[in-house]
């Protein structure tokens, strides 16, 4: 899938890959990767700007802890975040049900 | 991971194009070098040599100038925030201080120096008092819409510039009006100018912290200026 198109969808993926669990940067990354069984192909530099962003919304919050051995600065989602996220797959299963109406129902019948 | 020399030449080149707070930037690229060595890391426990799993690794995480774009208008968007709330919290506190200290060691003007106040004179002095508040309201609108703008999904870049404009107008608007205060005060009777000592202090304070929020405002132009001019470059 082309980062284009995924970009507009970014925090809403983020959002949803924290929901219910704190990760870490990588751990974001790998669980994007392997929830869309590798179709979701973006610079994974540009992750943690988006982390930072939604950290500054209010959305995710984050601190320092340490994994593996190693400290690394771990996010989770906050209430608004919470909040959010359901508001975006409302918006979403809308949305998809909708073009899935025009495109997914096959030709439209000839008028007689 | 022993070697990674190749993770750390990818990062020294995006320091190189960074600019913004000391402190935001070492946290942005310690976090990018953990994520940089786990992928390098995870690529050699699929096979590959340790070079080849650190190019592997600065092959996802993007090109060093767009990525660059993107940290440099988080940095732009933090030294920002950073100005307006300085500016919240400064602006009303100096006001507050200078007024407070005027009333404890001048009282009534007119009794103190002995001349009485042009009702045009007024005009500045209730100026004077409530720019303060109207900047200190400009300041917050522009921190909220920062924050809204990252709720939203707004991409940092297109809001870079936004607290610095908004910061100047805020700042501007404070000087000017203290400054054109200050010229009326002259014209209708300097020996006001020369006021008690502890007014003279306060006013030495509100010069260095009016001095303080300039330097942010002009980082922040600075910071956000270079993010402009790399996303112009890439149209």
């Amino acid at each position: 899938m082309k980062p284009d198109a995924l970009r507009g969808h970014l925090d809403a993926l983020l959002l949803a890959t924290l929901d219910g669990a704190a990760l870490h940067g990588y751990a974001i990354i790998e669980a994007l990767q392997q929830r869309s069984g590798g179709a979701l192909d973006l610079p994974t530099g540009t992750v943690y700007p988006a982390l930072r962003r939604l950290e500054r919304g209010g959305l995710v919050a984050s601190e320092w802890a340490t994994v593996g051995g190693r400290q690394r600065r771990t996010y989770r989602l906050t209430s608004a975040g919470r909040k959010a996220l359901a508001g975006e797959r409302t918006a979403w299963r809308e949305f998809t049900t909708a073009i899935d109406g025009v495109l997914g129902g096959g030709p439209w019948p000839t008028p007689a | 991971m022993a070697d990674t020399g190749v993770i750390d030449s990818y990062l020294a080149d995006l320091d190189a194009r960074l600019r913004g707070m000391a402190s935001t930037k070492a946290e942005l690229l310690a976090e990018a070098r953990d994520g940089l060595v786990d992928a390098a890391e995870a690529h050699e426990e699929r096979g590959l040599t340790p070079l080849d799993a650190q190019r592997a690794a600065i092959e996802e995480f993007g090109p060093v100038d767009e990525i660059g774009r993107e940290y440099q208008a988080e940095l732009s968007v933090a030294q920002g925030a950073r100005l307006l709330r300085s500016m919240l919290l400064a602006l009303p506190a100096v006001h507050a201080l200078w007024e407070l200290t005027a009333l404890w060691s001048i009282g009534a003007w007119d009794q103190h120096f002995g001349t009485k106040t042009p009702p045009w004179y007024l005009s500045f002095a209730w100026a004077n008092d409530r720019v303060v508040w109207l900047s200190s309201a400009i300041a917050l609108v522009a921190l909220l819409g920062c924050r809204w703008a990252a709720r939203n999904g707004v991409d940092s870049r297109r809001i870079a510039r936004m607290p610095a404009v908004a910061g100047a107008v805020a700042l501007g608007a404070v000087l000017v009006v203290e400054l054109a205060l200050l010229v009326a005060t002259a014209v209708f009777d300097p020996h006001r100018l020369n006021g008690p000592l502890p007014t003279g202090l306060a006013t030495l304070v509100s010069l260095v912290v009016a001095g303080r929020l300039l330097v942010l405002t002009v980082r922040s132009f600075a910071y956000s200026a270079g993010s402009r001019d790399e996303r112009r470059a890439t149209i």
